[in-house]
């Protein structure tokens, strides 16, 4: 059976892949805002987030904390291997949907 | 500087809000924000936006928990049931009219058997309330016709020798009057034996216990009283140990107050109690002055068996030393709690059972109803199972909302059960044992809750079960569920079959009640007023005052107007009393010098059968001139001359009553035959009676008022007490009842059992009715598009009603065959024990089918009126 990925979960999981070991809330938004131009609140990253977590497609580790979060330690996130499996097909599927498309697909700036 | 930190409340409500496992990094990303922002923009925009995206994460992560992932099964039995109560308390409010009819139905079915179970518990389930009580028996002497009371020189031998029965105490009736205050009163007493108290573990509140010393002839006269006389008669006063009381003209000291939760269980009523006082001297302590009651208490360790075989031993002995007292007697032992219950075990039992019909019935009716809701909550459930609701948490669901009715139902029937309470205490106290005893105690309210988590679980079962039945299939929509019919068909069939056993026992009952009103008791009890009198006091030392005084009393009520007669009799007919001797005729002696007949004895005034409106049979009625000195005479029953002179007349034979002063017989001479006469209950047996002049005995004895009247003997009352006070004040006359309510009260027990029995019965007539209506409206609801075509082809509606009708009836035809078939074999082993009972009587159950068969009719009419008024066009434009 393929696994659907929506279009923000998919956008997380490769900011994920692209943060590494410093995924974390705050990050993540600020990834999707720089990269993708995506503003996207907090709240909406953490739904999106625990979905995937009960999904089996990321896993989430507690930090140090750190002064400037009141003391609080952070919330990593990272892929699983079924994470990466399913995005990769995602990816895949949107690629292959895409080849031979380039002149139709206007390139953004 | 310090760093600014971000506003306290709104962490405080976020960290509420926000989900414990994402509390700490949602926070910590928030903070994170907020300090960045603080050192960029200032801190009371970075304060704004904290509120705000704070805000939007607990927005987000709110909707996601409504999402199917928090819907995953509970992990422990109780996870969710807050909202499972929520829930089934918002269906309950979006539907009151079922709600309330369940109620209802609950209230009245568990309040039944709640009420019910307040009688039994202290009548049948209780321990006596004495310390001792498991170990209390009464002693009884017993022949071929029957237990009777012991002489005292019998109960001393057993108290010497019986070393397993360690206490024993003999008790007679004593009904003092008491004089010196305002109205003379006449107290219910008790004479004992001076350990009686200690041996049922009582011990007064107030004074002391009766002394070995106080129990002798001759010793100064003492007293102890009851909790209610010393709070009613001496305003509780503490003083009243050691105060003086004038009873019957002599004085008495009080010496001892009971506790207030003393119950008098051989008496009911009892208020004064007094040594016994004799000794073997006396001429009433012989042997065969079978008048005293014996309770005596088994010695620790000793089984009833053991004891009974001692007292067995001592019957022997006595039997070969006193062959002519003790030749054919035996003795029995009687558990005081055996002899207490067995008058009224059978009528709460069988009171019981109806209650558990009616229950049960009240169970199928609202399965019923919760089944019919399953169906149309299909949907409902289809989608709960749709979204993750394992059949745990469904059957859950469904158990906790019948539960829930179930226990509301039990409120109701507690706050019924609060109101009925106090008319059941005074309907038992005309025949219950320990009727003051029946209350809504928390024993009864646990009965009650318990009942009613029973009920629900029981009639929640089956809505539960088919509640999967219609998750399964329930999201194809269209689908026409009629699968639960078979059920609920069944179910309809159970309620009639046990509401028809319901009837046919009330039909019994009120047959036999019929039966036994109709007994001819042998007098005319229309008319007549009956009082008791007691002539006590200083002025009536002497039998002949005593005599002299009821002349007078007996002229004087006669000229009251609207009397027409008047008379005075030892024992009033029917009303519980007796006096039994030992006749001899003198003819028959001759025969066999042992033969002897035990009679109910009458001492009467003359003018007693022209009052009472006895039949003359033979002979001459009694005259002032048959009186003390005169030739001594006597009236006998028929049964009695038939028993003693068969085949002649009784008219001038000799007969002999009680036991001879001085070994001569006293012979009496038949002078007249009158009817019999019912004296111990209309259902009893005749007893060979003798009637002799009030004055011609050996004492005088205290007499009743009989008196007859032109109308309503009530009214008549007040008058003829008046006329008797008249006289003299001193004596006592008391209970001034038309004769129609001595009986009345005679028949009060079962008149209570019937009346109950009736409303069980048309309760159940009535929940079977809705059972049927529940049924056939969802039938013919879901049927709508069979009933449309079936107009469309040209049925009528009559044809249409008749459908539906008949098929009702088919049903109620199935429960009755069951329920008359159950009652049937029911009636043969219960109904024996009933007045005029007949089995298979084709009455009793002709009535029950009709009435049953109306009910099932009565059901199903507006179901068939509405398949009657389908209009085929709407059914054919809806396909």
């Amino acid at each position: 059976m393929t696994a659907y990925l929506g279009d923000l979960e998919q956008l997380i999981l490769l900011a994920l892949l692209r943060l590494g070991p410093a995924a974390y809330g705050v990050a993540i938004a600020e990834q999707l805002a720089d990269r993708a131009g995506r503003e996207t609140s907090l709240g909406a990253v953490y739904k999106t987030l625990t979905r995937l977590e009960q999904k089996g497609y990321v896993r989430a580790t507690m930090g140090d904390p750190t002064p400037e979060r009141g003391g609080r330690r952070k919330r990593y996130y990272q892929l699983t291997p079924a994470g990466r499996k399913t995005l990769a097909a995602s990816l895949d599927a949107i690629r292959r949907l895409s080849a031979g498309l380039g002149r139709l697909i206007p390139e953004e700036s | 500087m310090t760093t600014p930190r971000p506003p306290r409340l709104a962490t405080w409500i976020l960290g509420r809000a926000i989900p414990s496992t994402l509390r700490e990094g949602v926070l910590g990303d928030l903070a994170e924000s907020y300090s960045r922002r603080a050192a960029t923009e200032g801190s009371a925009a970075a304060s704004r936006r904290y509120w705000t995206e704070g805000w939007a994460v607990v927005r987000s992560l709110g909707s996601y928990s409504n999402e199917p992932t928090t819907l995953t099964p509970p992990r422990g039995p109780l996870d969710g049931l807050g909202a499972d109560l929520k829930f089934a308390f918002r269906l309950y409010a979006r539907r009151p009219a079922v709600t309330l009819l369940v109620l209802i139905t609950l209230g009245l079915a568990i309040g039944g058997s709640t009420a019910i179970y307040s009688v039994v518990k202290p009548a049948l389930l209780e321990a006596l309330p004495y310390p001792n009580g498991p170990r209390l028996v009464l002693t009884w002497e017993k022949d071929e016709s029957g237990v009777s009371n012991l002489g005292f020189a019998t109960m001393t031998d057993l108290r010497d020798q019986v070393r397993g029965l360690d206490r024993m105490a003999a008790i007679s009736y004593w009904q003092p009057t008491w004089l010196g205050i305002q109205e003379p009163l006449r107290l219910n007493g008790q004479k004992v034996n001076a350990p009686f108290f200690a041996m049922l573990g009582v011990a007064p509140a107030l004074g002391r216990d009766f002394a070995p010393d106080d129990d002798r002839p001759g010793a100064p006269r003492v007293a102890i009283i009851s909790h209610r006389l010393w709070r009613d008669r001496f305003a509780a006063d503490p003083r009243a140990v050691g105060r003086s009381v004038s009873l019957d003209g002599n004085p008495y000291t009080v010496i001892g107050i009971l506790p207030e939760d003393f119950e008098s269980l051989l008496a009911p009523g009892v208020e004064i109690w007094r040594p016994l006082s004799y000794d073997q001297s006396l001429p009433q302590a012989c042997r065969d002055c079978r008048h005293l009651r014996v309770l005596a208490r088994l010695a620790p360790g000793v089984t009833l068996a053991a004891a009974a075989s001692e007292v067995s031993g001592v019957t022997r002995r006595l039997a070969a030393a006193y062959p002519r007292i003790y030749g054919n007697h035996g003795m029995v032992l009687e558990p005081l709690k055996t002899n207490l219950t067995k008058g009224s075990q059978g009528a709460l039992v069988i009171l019981f059972g109806a209650v558990v019909l009616v229950l049960g019935i009240a169970c199928a009716n609202v399965a019923n109803l919760l089944l019919g809701q399953a169906v149309q909550r299909r949907h409902e459930f289809a989608v709960r199972m749709a979204v993750g609701s394992g059949r745990e948490r469904l059957v859950r669901q469904v158990l906790l909302e019948s539960v829930l009715l179930g226990l509301g139902g039990a409120a109701v029937a507690l706050g019924l059960t609060a109101v009925v309470v106090g008319p059941i205490r005074a309907a038992a106290s005309t025949g219950l044992p320990r009727a003051e005893a029946v209350g809504l105690d928390w024993n009864v309210m646990l009965f009650g809750a318990l009942t009613g988590l029973l009920a629900g679980i029981v009639f929640g079962l089956l809505p539960a079960r088919s509640s999967l039945e219609s998750a399964a299939d329930g999201l194809r929509l269209g689908s026409r569920v009629t699968s639960r019919h078979g059920i609920r068909r069944a179910l309809v069939v159970t309620e009639v079959a046990l509401a028809s056993m319901l009837v046919i026992g009330a039909v019994m009952l009120a047959q036999s009640m019929g039966r036994l009103l109709t007994v001819d008791p042998g007098f005319q009890a229309q008319g007549l007023l009956t009082a008791s009198l007691q002539a006590s006091g200083p002025a009536f030392k002497s039998d002949s005052a005593v005599w002299q005084y009821y002349g007078q009393v007996q002229r004087a009520v006669r000229d009251v107007p609207g009397v027409t007669n008047a008379a005075l009799v030892s024992q009033l007919p029917l009303s519980g009393g007796f006096d039994q001797y030992g006749v001899r005729s003198e003819s028959r002696l001759r025969l066999n010098p042992d033969d002897a007949i035990s009679a109910d004895r009458y001492a009467v005034t003359p003018g007693y059968f022209e009052t009472m409106g006895i039949t003359l049979v033979e002979g001459r009625t009694l005259t002032p001139a048959d009186r003390g000195g005169s030739a001594l005479v006597a009236a006998v029953s028929e049964t009695f001359a038939r028993n003693q002179f068969p085949g002649k007349t009784a008219l001038g034979e000799r007969i002999s009553i009680g036991g001879a002063p001085d070994g001569q017989p006293v012979w009496r001479t038949i002078i007249a035959v009158v009817g019999d006469v019912r004296q111990h209950g209309l259902d009893q047996a005749l007893t060979p009676q003798v009637y002799i002049p009030f004055d011609q005995w050996m004492f005088s004895d205290d007499l009743a008022l009989v008196a007859r009247t032109g109308g309503d003997p009530a009214r008549l009352a007040a008058a003829v007490r008046r006329a008797v006070r008249s006289v003299h004040p001193d004596p006592t006359i008391q209970q001034v009842l038309p004769m129609p309510a001595v009986i009345g009260s005679l028949v009060e027990q079962r008149r209570i059992v019937l009346r109950l029995f009736e409303g069980f019965a048309l309760l159940a007539l009535g929940l079977a009715a809705i059972g049927i209506y529940g049924v056939m409206a969802s039938g013919v609801a879901e049927r709508a598009r069979e009933f449309g075509i079936r107009a469309a082809l040209g049925a009528s509606a009559a044809a249409l009603r008749r459908a539906v009708l008949v098929e009702s009836v088919g049903l109620g035809v199935v429960g009755l065959v069951g329920g008359l078939g159950v009652a049937g074999v029911l009636a043969r082993t219960l109904g024996s024990g009933l007045y005029g009972f007949r089995a298979g009587d084709p009455v009793v159950y002709g009535a029950a089918a009709a009435a049953l068969l109306t009910a099932t009719v009565l059901g199903a009419w507006v179901p068939a009126a509405r398949a009657a008024r389908h209009d085929p066009a709407a059914t054919l434009k809806s396909d």
